[in-house]
C-alpha cells in the first residue's frame, strides 16, 4: 500500500514534469518566432506576452513536485545534518507537516481563484482565452506538491525495510 | 500591533523555520502566511493573486531559457570543447589552465545565469585534466569555486531578473550595469593568479608542450560559435534589438543549434537539459512565491516603512547605513543561499536603500557582488560544495584557495561605492 501510493506520487508528478517540459519547448518556440517575425517580418504576434506567462505557469507549477521528489528545493542544514538519526526522523515529519499545510492552503486558494474566473467567465485581454482553465493549473501544481509532500511524509514515517 | 513587535514575531518565526530546515520556499511564505494571520486574518484571502501575479509575468520568462540555454551547452559538451578551445591560446599566461578556469568561467557565465551551473561545467572538465597534469589543487578548486560565481554578475543573469522584477527595475539596464564590474572583477581574478604563480611558481606545473598557431587556429573551431552565440544573445539585449526575454529565447534556440552543429544534441540530452530546466526552475521560483507572499505581509504590517523611518531617526551616515548592509550581507550570506537571502531581504532592504538616496541599479549590482561572496564562503557556500563534490578535496581546502577572491570581491564593492559610475555609466550610455 506504502510503495503503491509513493509510486503514484512519483508517476504523477513525472507527468506534471513532462508537460511542463512541453510547455518549456513552446516557450523558446513563440519567443523566437517572435523575435524572427518583429525583426524580419514586421509582423509580430500580438498575444506573445500573455501566453508567456501561462507558459511560464505550466512550466513552473506542473514541475514544483517533481523538483522535491528530486530533492531541488533548497534547505538550510547545516544545522539539521548533525542531528541524531531519530530526532532528525521527527524533525522531517515537522517539515513535511508544515509543507502540507502551506501548499494545502495554497491549492484551495488558487483553486478559489480559478473557480471565481469560472464564475464570473472572465478571459484574459489580449488572446481572448477563458482564463479559468489556465489558472487552474496553479491549483493542480500545488495538489501535485502536495501529493509528493505526502508520499515525503509516508516514507519518513514508515521507511522502506 | 506595533511593527516593532509584527518584526519580532516574524523574525522568530523565520528563524526557528529556516534553522530547523524546512525548504525556504515554504519556510517563507508560512512567514508570511503567520504573518498575513497576525495583522489582518482576512489578507490570507489574498496569497492566491500574489502567487499567480508571481508567476505569471513576461520578465520572468527569461529565468527558464536562460537556465535551458546553459543546460543545452552542458550537457551537449559545448562547454568542454570550448575549455580545450581556451587552453592553446591561454597556454603561455602565467598560471595557465588556471586561467583558462577563469576565462572559461566568465565566457560560459554570459552563456548561463547560474554560478552553480558555472561552477559544475568547468569544474567537471577542468578537474580531472589538472590534476593529471600536476597543478596545486587548492590553487585549483579556488579559480574554479570563485571563477563559477562570476555566472550570477556576468549577464544573462538569474539573479538580476528576480532582483528587476522584484523592485522594478529594468533588467536590460541592469544586465548592463553587471558588465563592467564583471570584467573587472574576471581581470583582478587573473592578475592575482598571475601574481600567486608567480610567487609561488611550484602551484603549476612546467609546461612542456609546444604550442603552434596552427594549433590556435584549429581551436577556433570550438570557440567561434559559442562566441557568435553569446554576441547574439547580449548584442541583441544591448542593441536594444531584443529584450532579455527575448534574448533568453532566441539564446536557447541558438544553442540547441550550437549543440547540433556540434553533433551533440541527441535525445537524452534534449530531455536531461529540459527536466534539469523545470526543476531549476521550479526551485527558483517556488522561492520567489513564498517571498512575494513574505513580502505582502511585511508591507501589510508597516514593516518596511517603520524600519526606514526608524534608521532615519537614527540620523546615521548613509555609508554608514550601506557599511551595516554590506556586513549584514556577509554574515548571512554565510548561512542562507545566494538567491533565498536576496528575496528574503530585499523587501526590507531595499526601501532602505531608496530612502538612503542610492542608485537602484547600482545597488542591484553591488548586491550580487555581495551574494557572489556568499556562494564561496563556509558553512553554505553552494559551490564550495559543488567544487568539493567534483575534486573530492576537503571542504577546507576549497574554501581557503577561495578566500583570496572574496577578497577580491569585497575590493570591488569599495571600487563600486567610490566610483558608482563603474556600473552605472553603461547603462547610461546605452538606455
Amino acid at each position: 500500500m506504502r510503495d503503491r501510493f509513493v509510486g503514484f506520487a512519483a508517476a504523477l508528478n513525472r507527468l506534471g514534469a513532462a508537460v511542463a517540459c512541453v510547455a518549456l519547448g513552446a516557450l523558446v518556440v513563440l519567443i523566437t518566432l517572435q523575435v524572427v517575425r518583429r525583426r524580419l517580418l514586421g509582423a509580430p504576434i500580438v498575444y506573445t506576452d500573455e501566453v508567456s506567462g501561462y507558459l511560464l505557469v505550466a512550466v513552473t507549477f506542473l514541475s514544483l513536485g517533481y523538483a522535491l521528489q528530486h530533492g531541488d528545493h533548497i534547505q538550510v542544514e547545516f544545522l539539521t545534518g548533525r542531528l541524531a538519526p531519530r530526532r532528525l526522523r521527527w524533525l522531517r515529519v515537522s517539515w513535511c507537516l508544515i509543507g502540507l499545510g502551506f501548499t494545502g492552503l495554497l491549492t484551495v486558494r488558487t483553486a478559489v481563484l480559478a473557480l471565481d474566473s469560472a464564475r464570473l467567465g472572465a478571459f484574459s485581454i489580449t488572446s481572448q482565452v477563458p482564463l479559468a482553465p489556465i489558472q487552474a493549473v496553479a491549483p493542480l501544481g500545488f495538489a501535485l506538491l502536495f501529493l509528493q509532500l505526502a508520499a515525503r511524509l509516508v516514507e519518513t514515517l514508515w521507511p522502506p525495510r | 500591533m506595533s511593527w516593532e513587535l509584527a518584526g519580532a514575531i516574524y523574525l522568530v518565526v523565520m528563524t526557528l523555520l529556516l534553522v530547523g530546515g524546512v525548504w525556504i520556499a515554504i519556510a517563507l511564505g508560512v512567514v508570511g502566511v503567520v504573518g498575513l494571520l497576525i495583522v489582518n486574518p482576512s489578507l490570507v484571502a489574498g496569497i492566491e493573486s500574489v502567487a499567480w501575479n508571481t508567476i505569471e509575468s513576461f520578465v520572468l520568462t527569461a529565468v527558464p531559457l536562460f537556465l535551458f540555454m546553459g543546460a543545452v551547452i552542458m550537457n551537449s559538451g559545448v562547454s568542454a570543447r570550448f575549455y580545450r578551445g581556451l587552453t592553446p591560446w591561454l597556454a603561455r599566461v602565467p598560471g595557465g589552465l588556471a586561467q583558462s578556469n577563469i576565462v572559461a568561467c566568465s565566457i560560459f557565465a554570459a552563456l548561463c545565469g547560474s554560478s552553480v551551473a558555472t561552477a559544475a561545467a568547468i569544474g567537471a572538465i577542468a578537474i580531472p585534466e589538472m590534476r593529471t597534469r600536476g597543478y596545486d589543487m587548492r590553487m585549483t578548486t579556488g579559480t574554479l569555486a570563485a571563477g563559477g560565481t562570476l555566472g550570477i554578475l556576468i549577464p544573462p543573469s538569474i539573479p538580476f531578473i528576480i532582483y528587476g522584477s522584484t523592485v522594478g527595475e529594468s533588467v536590460g539596464r541592469l544586465f548592463t550595469a553587471g558588465v563592467v564590474p564583471g570584467v573587472i572583477l574576471t581581470l583582478a581574478f587573473m592578475a592575482f593568479l598571475g601574481v600567486q604563480v608567480w610567487l609561488h611558481p611550484g602551484l603549476v606545473p612546467r609546461e612542456t608542450g609546444v604550442v603552434t598557431w596552427a594549433m590556435r587556429l584549429r581551436a577556433l573551431l570550438d570557440l567561434v560559435p559559442v562566441v557568435l552565440l553569446i554576441v547574439l544573445v547580449l548584442g541583441g539585449i544591448y542593441a536594444g534589438v531584443m529584450t532579455p526575454t527575448e534574448a533568453a529565447g532566441v539564446g536557447a534556440a541558438g544553442a540547441l543549434a550550437v549543440a547540433a552543429l556540434y553533433r551533440g544534441l541527441t535525445w537524452p540530452v534534449l530531455k536531461r537539459s529540459l527536466l534539469e530546466t523545470v526543476r531549476a526552475n521550479a526551485m527558483i521560483l517556488f522561492i520567489v512565491i513564498g517571498a512575494q507572499i513574505m513580502s505582502f505581509a511585511l508591507v501589510s504590517a508597516g514593516i518596511p516603512r517603520g524600519v526606514v523611518a526608524a534608521i532615519s531617526d537614527l540620523s546615521a551616515s548613509r555609508w554608514m547605513v550601506f557599511t551595516f548592509i554590506v556586513v549584514m550581507y556577509l554574515v548571512l550570506g554565510c548561512l542562507v543561499d545566494a538567491l533565498s537571502l536576496m528575496l528574503l531581504t530585499l523587501p526590507v532592504v531595499f526601501p532602505i536603500v531608496q530612502a538612503q538616496g542610492f542608485d537602484p541599479i547600482w545597488f542591484g549590482v553591488v548586491l550580487v557582488i555581495l551574494l557572489e561572496t556568499g556562494l564561496i564562503t563556509p558553512p553554505v557556500g553552494i559551490n564550495l560544495f559543488v567544487i568539493q563534490g567534483m575534486s573530492g578535496e576537503p571542504l577546507g581546502r576549497v574554501a581557503a584557495g577561495s578566500f583570496p577572491y572574496v577578497v577580491l570581491m569585497l575590493l570591488a564593492i569599495v571600487l563600486l561605492a567610490f566610483f558608482p559610475g563603474l556600473a552605472l555609466w553603461l547603462p547610461a550610455k546605452m538606455f
